[in-house]
């Protein structure tokens, strides 16, 4: 029988298909892109990293130039833009999977200078980026979907190409239930509790600095009711989150005996709570304005899908198009 | 999901690298845990909050439930000293790893959208011009924009720097938002005089919250005034 100690080091010994990675490395990539496309766009690269000598808010200056970056090659206006393309190549590679692991770190890095340059600018999205990012460094992510990939060797016995160490997917999981856990452990204040009356979504709409849309109070008082029970269904949703190894390690043994288990599959509870996550981004994403805080959590979600299913959805995905094209292409000759 | 579970590198014994992986990877798991927990103490203010005071009487009905019944302030005075102590050993045990966590700027605190109550702000951005002294607004926070620089003041980057906290007021770097949007401002429009920034305290009135108010019933918020008021003049810039 195997010690406890032999079924953890086994348990993260474990190797998978390398598509839910990938999946989360573009993901990842291709939101940190847009957000600097963003920056670049509203000019503010300047405003935001330069020294305050030079245009910046600050609190980088000539006498004290906070991060490395600025210390090796001089605080300057120069700098600030090179480390922003820097980050944006960086960013580029991560998303295509040039040079994947070396992308991931090197966006890190820059990430981070950049944080420190401008530390109020520098939101709890952008760490938790860097968080997975980091772990994205250590994986097989680019072993898919990838420039890396593409004339890379397969391996034979694996299913999607190429094997790749599990456990990345396992600590960005594990990365999704702090984030959520804690936040919703720390809601404690009147607005999210029974103290206040949930009204803290009600207030969030009305908050001029957040709200994408000005709404009438009076339509916003006609939706205290549902904004009540969204506030407490956000907080329970983000509380519950530490049942999620659990729910993932249930449904990965459905095949062993049990009622609890069985029962536990059958009410699907796994895929109502990702169903929730995926609707309470989205309607942040549609009712607020938070940059790419929604799409940048959502972008971690294919760490919760095994890589077996994402190869299923894309196989379902790519039958389904050349099926459309096919039939189009029928027509065409029919024509 | 029916398909098979991720498989073993190996289905025959162990080397010594899985080993090693599987401790790194469960230091890292540990400071990740760690480094989430709470990294302020109580204080007396927290606990003299309503959900403090809830979170005391729940300490407070769970002890005399086991026949240990403790005075409020002597339960208030544990909760102090004993998150005192779990925060100097979580600052102890996360020292190490420290100048790796700053250097990544990484973190695991993740205070999403924590309010402490119905207050929040708006901010108003007001121009002189060379012609005279009344101010003319040209900025309110979702209200109208005739400065042209609506999209980055309400980009998250730019607003993390400018919206205050009721408790701590605005990012150390508020002035140097003030100083960097007269600069803008001046710019595009060289007949202005002077830049003010400033923030509306606004309170949240929830429906039917307050009967005994004047505007009962109109659910809209009700002004404190001004704070974090900002001035720039042209010509006075360094």
């Amino acid at each position: 029988m195997r010690t406890a100690l032999e079924r953890w080091v086994r348990f993260w010994d474990e190797r998978e298909g390398a598509e839910s990675l990938a999946l989360v490395r573009i993901g990842v990539g291709a939101v940190v892109l847009w957000d600097l496309f963003w920056v670049a766009r509203l000019g503010l690269i300047g405003a935001l990293w330069a020294p305050i000598e030079e245009g910046g808010i600050g609190p980088a200056s000539y006498a004290q130039p906070i991060c490395t970056f600025y210390r090796v090659f001089g605080a300057s206006s120069g700098s600030a833009y090179a480390l922003f393309a820097i980050a944006t190549l960086a960013a580029l590679g991560v998303t295509l999977g040039r040079f994947s692991r070396t992308s991931a770190l090197v966006l890190v890095f820059a990430s981070g200078e950049l944080a420190q340059l401008s530390p109020s600018a520098d939101r709890g999205i952008d760490t938790l980026l860097r968080n997975v990012l980091l772990v994205l460094a250590c994986s097989g992510a680019g072993a898919c979907w990838s420039l890396d990939a593409r004339g890379a060797p397969r391996q034979p016995d694996a299913p999607g190409g190429r094997l790749i160490p599990a456990w990345p997917r396992y600590l960005l999981i594990v990365q999704l239930v702090i984030l959520y856990f804690t936040a919703g452990m720390l809601k404690q204040s009147a607005p999210w509790t029974s103290l206040g009356g949930y009204y803290a979504l009600y207030k969030v709409l009305q908050q001029p600095h957040y709200a994408r849309f000005a709404l009438p109070h009076e339509l916003l008082a006609a939706l205290y009711p549902f904004l009540q029970l969204s506030t407490l269904l956000t907080v329970w949703f983000e509380r519950l989150a530490f049942a999620l190894p659990l729910l993932l390690w249930l449904r990965r043994t459905r095949a062993r005996a049990g009622r609890v288990r069985a029962a536990l599959n059958r009410a699907r509870l796994l895929e109502i709570w990702i169903a929730l996550g995926i609707m309470f981004h989205l309607a942040l994403a549609f009712g607020m304005e938070l940059g790419i805080f929604p799409w940048g959590c959502l972008a971690i979600y294919p760490a919760l899908a095994r890589p077996e299913r994402v190869r299923n959805w894309y196989a379902a995905i790519a039958a389904g198009w050349s099926r459309r094209t096919g039939r189009r292409e029928v027509g065409k000759t029919q024509i | 999901m029916g398909t098979p579970p991720a498989q073993p590198s190996a289905q025959t014994g162990l080397g010594l690298w899985p080993y090693l992986r599987a401790l790194l990877i469960t230091c890292v798991l540990l400071v990740q845990v760690i480094s989430a927990t709470p990294a302020q103490p109580f204080n007396a203010e927290h606990l003299s909050r309503a959900e403090g005071e809830r979170f005391v009487g729940w300490i407070e009905s769970g002890l005399a439930a086991i026949g240990r019944p403790a005075e409020r302030d002597a339960i208030k005075h544990g909760l102090i000293d004993g998150t005192r102590r779990a925060v100097a050993l979580r600052g102890t045990l996360l020292a190490p790893f420290e100048p790796v966590l700053q250097g990544l700027a990484s973190r695991q605190q993740w205070r999403l959208f924590l309010m402490s109550g119905g207050d929040y702000f708006r901010m108003h951005v007001e121009v002189q011009t060379t012609a005279g002294r009344d101010y003319h607004p040209v900025y309110l926070a979702g209200g109208f924009d005739r400065t042209g620089l609506e999209q980055a003041l309400r980009y998250r980057r730019v607003r993390g720097i400018y919206n205050p906290s009721l408790r701590r007021g605005p990012s150390g770097e508020y002035d140097g938002f003030v100083r960097w949007l007269a600069r803008e401002l001046w710019t595009v429009h060289p007949e202005y005089r002077l830049v003010r920034v400033r923030m509306e305290h606004l309170v949240l009135q929830t429906p039917g919250s307050d009967p005994g108010d004047a505007d009962a019933g109109s659910s809209a918020p009700r002004s404190l005034g001004f704070e974090h008021v900002r001035v720039r003049v042209r010509g006075a810039e360094p």
